[in-house]
């Protein structure tokens, strides 16, 4: 008889182990998917609509990794993925961008230690970057499933039009961060093209214009991707236009990318001015504020690098839009009169 | 102490004067066809930390058509440049003699090479009237991308369209020699060319295999041969009386150091080609047969003016010392 219970105990215990595995392993799996439904229903849309990048940032930091671990228990969430790791990596550009500042004063200064120094730094930020911004891409690509470049995923919902779009961009990021890092990080070299492409999918009116200011960015930047009769430098200012229309800027960074890349200073100063000069008079689209606060962020960082280049200090508060060599006309009345 | 010595620890005091002291600003045109975000002009930023040391300020401009930025090197408004070797050739013979076709055929020579001209024994070779060969930086050998693999042999160019630097004495001369037909390209147009049927051959580095998509001109039905017909690189070239004495070496020590990086960058480059699109040379004597085309046009080249016959000597020299059982290192005609 005791013989008995105690293989009636070992049986239930047994049992209950078994249970009791299989109901952590299924409350882990119905946390995962409300967690990932949750994010992608509220969450995102929440952020999106915020107007703190800082915040936006530090989340896509904070909340990756565990967001993105429910991928051990349940089908991983790529749709939130694409947008955590892209505001994950622009801490580290924006980490990145302040080392380029370093980097600057010291040149300006004639300390060639603390130059190579700063500018070692800046690579190792970029190198994170890049990381980051690549996850995002493999993110939107495990997602659609589709031949990136070649193909156009399922884009029926605006929402997963978002994550194209950002995925897309990330794309792009990740290919410069990783030139900017002088290191190997893992990022194809033909990204670029197939970004280009992938704009293609979708619509200008619906996006602020930056589907066309992508395309034709790339279409600068890489020989031989320009289709005959187009012009990327028209493409470029009418998406800004757009953009400034809408106000949601983003198309201004590629435009001030691709002026900056081909050393069109005029042209950069112009953007940097028409951006300055529309988040003054055109209020920001609400559930867009993220991407155009991100938008600002890149300008301002290539105007305090404008800036320190020639001051050695970044842009001062109130004048972007400004720069060091710009000619102020400063009206005076005739004080011969007076004498 | 020394002369040697003393000009030496003169020199060195002159560089800490140079940190001291406010930088020289020098102006440095990089040919890079993406622009300022491109690999090159990223890789040349490294320049700027190093001038610094020297007591040079160099103000970085990038420049999408080389051709522009060779012209206005020559016209004095850029101290220094970044070119391709076939552009600088125009600088300096003998280093632009270095990718002549055919005369390195291994990244071990060409480190060999690169590494003897960059030491100061080999300082003599890099001037030419004012002008300096500052540094070279390797881009990888070059191999013929071909829309149809059906092309075994020499006598399968004949009529084939060749996307061709026309600006190129040596490409001219071998698209010529092989009974090809000159599409006039350049290092911007060429891969667009290729992708869409308008020429029948590129010739490229593995570097451009995929930023430019070339896999999509190659298809199913193309290749790329597996035979170095000429090692790419990039110089950098100075106005020697524009610059502090002394400041042609420290770029050139300077860009010694990225030698590995540079062949880092190439062997990733190379292992992207999809092993089924390399295309085998058919027999050893097929190679042979490559090897002695490519040395008579290179001495037709060198008796026309457009190769240093002492840079292919040298360069005769490294590739018989690594296979000393070549046929052409007993007939010694380089």
């Amino acid at each position: 008889m005791k013989n008995n219970n105690n293989k009636l105990v070992k049986l239930v215990s047994v049992v209950t182990l078994a249970l009791l595995g299989s109901g952590c392993n299924l409350i882990y799996k119905v946390t995962g998917d409300t967690m990932a439904g949750y994010s992608a229903d509220h969450a995102v849309p929440f952020i999106m609509s915020m107007d703190d990048a800082a915040m936006g940032c530090a989340s896509g930091e904070a909340m990756s990794p565990l967001l993105m671990s429910f991928g051990r228990v349940t089908t991983p969430a790529h749709n939130v993925g694409v947008l955590l790791y892209a505001s994950a990596a622009s801490c580290a550009e924006e980490k990145g961008w302040n080392e380029e500042l370093r980097y600057l004063r010291a040149l300006k200064a004639g300390d060639a230690a603390e130059a190579e120094d700063a500018r070692e730094a800046q690579k190792r930020y970029f190198a994170l970057a890049a990381k980051r911004q690549y996850k995002a891409y493999k993110h939107m690509d495990a997602y659609f499933d589709v031949a990136l470049g070649e193909e156009c995923g399922d884009l029926d919902d605006r929402e997963d039009q978002l994550v194209w779009l950002v995925g897309n961009l990330s794309g792009l990021q990740a290919l410069n961060s990783q030139l900017s890092s002088l290191s190997d990080q893992g990022i194809p070299t033909n990204i670029a093209s197939k970004v280009g492409r992938a704009a293609e999918c979708l619509k200008d009116e619906d996006w602020w214009g930056v589907p066309s200011a992508m395309r034709a960015v790339v279409w600068t930047m890489v020989p031989g991707t320009m289709p005959k009769g187009q012009n990327a430098w028209a493409r470029l200012s009418q998406s800004s236009k757009q953009g400034e229309n809408v106000g949601v800027r983003l198309s201004h960074v590629f435009e001030a990318l691709a002026a900056s890349n081909a050393n069109k200073t005029d042209l950069l100063k112009d953007v940097i001015r028409a951006h300055a000069k529309s988040i003054k008079s055109m209020p920001v689209r609400k559930d867009a504020a993220m991407l155009d606060r991100i938008a600002t962020m890149n300008i301002r960082a290539i105007s305090d690098r404008m800036w320190t280049e020639k001051t050695g200090h970044r842009t001062p508060a109130g004048s972007l839009g400004k720069f060091p060599d710009d000619v102020v006309q400063v009206e005076t009345l005739d004080l011969d009169d007076l004498l | 102490m020394s002369l040697k010595k003393v000009l030496a620890a003169g020199f060195a005091a002159s560089l800490m004067m140079g940190t001291a002291q406010a930088a020289e600003k020098k102006s440095f045109c990089v040919f890079d066809p993406v622009g300022s975000n491109g690999p090159l002009f990223n890789l040349m930023k490294e320049s700027k930390t190093f001038a610094l040391k020297v007591g040079v300020d160099l103000e970085l401009r990038a420049y999408t058509d080389e051709k522009i930025a060779a012209e206005e090197f020559k016209a004095g408004q850029c101290d220094s440049v970044l070119l391709t070797g076939t552009r600088a050739r125009e600088f300096n013979k003998f280093t632009g003699s270095l990718e002549a076709m055919g005369a390195i055929t291994s990244n071990e020579e060409l480190r060999l090479i690169l590494q003897t001209l960059h030491s100061p024994k080999g300082a003599k070779f890099m001037k030419e009237g004012n002008y300096e060969v500052a540094g070279v930086l390797p881009a990888g050998a070059i191999y013929l991308y071909m829309r149809d693999k059906s092309v075994k042999d020499v006598a399968d160019l004949q009529g084939k369209k060749f996307a061709t630097q026309d600006y190129d004495p040596a490409a001219l001369t071998m698209v010529r020699h092989v009974g090809g037909s000159v599409v006039p390209a350049t290092v911007s147009t060429f891969a667009g060319k290729f992708n869409n049927g308008s020429v029948d051959i590129a010739y490229a580095p593995a570097v451009a295999y995929t930023p430019l998509e070339l896999y999509k001109g190659l298809g199913t039905e193309g290749g790329v041969f597996n035979y170095k017909i000429a090692q790419m690189n990039f110089q950098i070239l100075i106005h020697t009386d524009k610059m502090p004495e002394g400041f042609g070496q420290a770029s050139r020590d300077f860009s010694m150091t990225r030698f590995d990086q540079a062949f880092d960058i190439i062997k990733t480059a190379e292992a992207e080609i999809k092993p089924s699109y390399w295309v085998e040379p058919i027999s050893k004597d097929h190679t042979t047969g490559y090897d002695n085309m490519l040395r008579d046009v290179r001495i037709k080249l060198r008796d026309e003016g457009v190769y240093h016959p002492k840079a292919l000597k040298l360069m005769f020299k490294v590739r018989c010392k690594s296979d000393a059982s070549r046929p052409e290192c007993a007939e010694r005609l380089e």
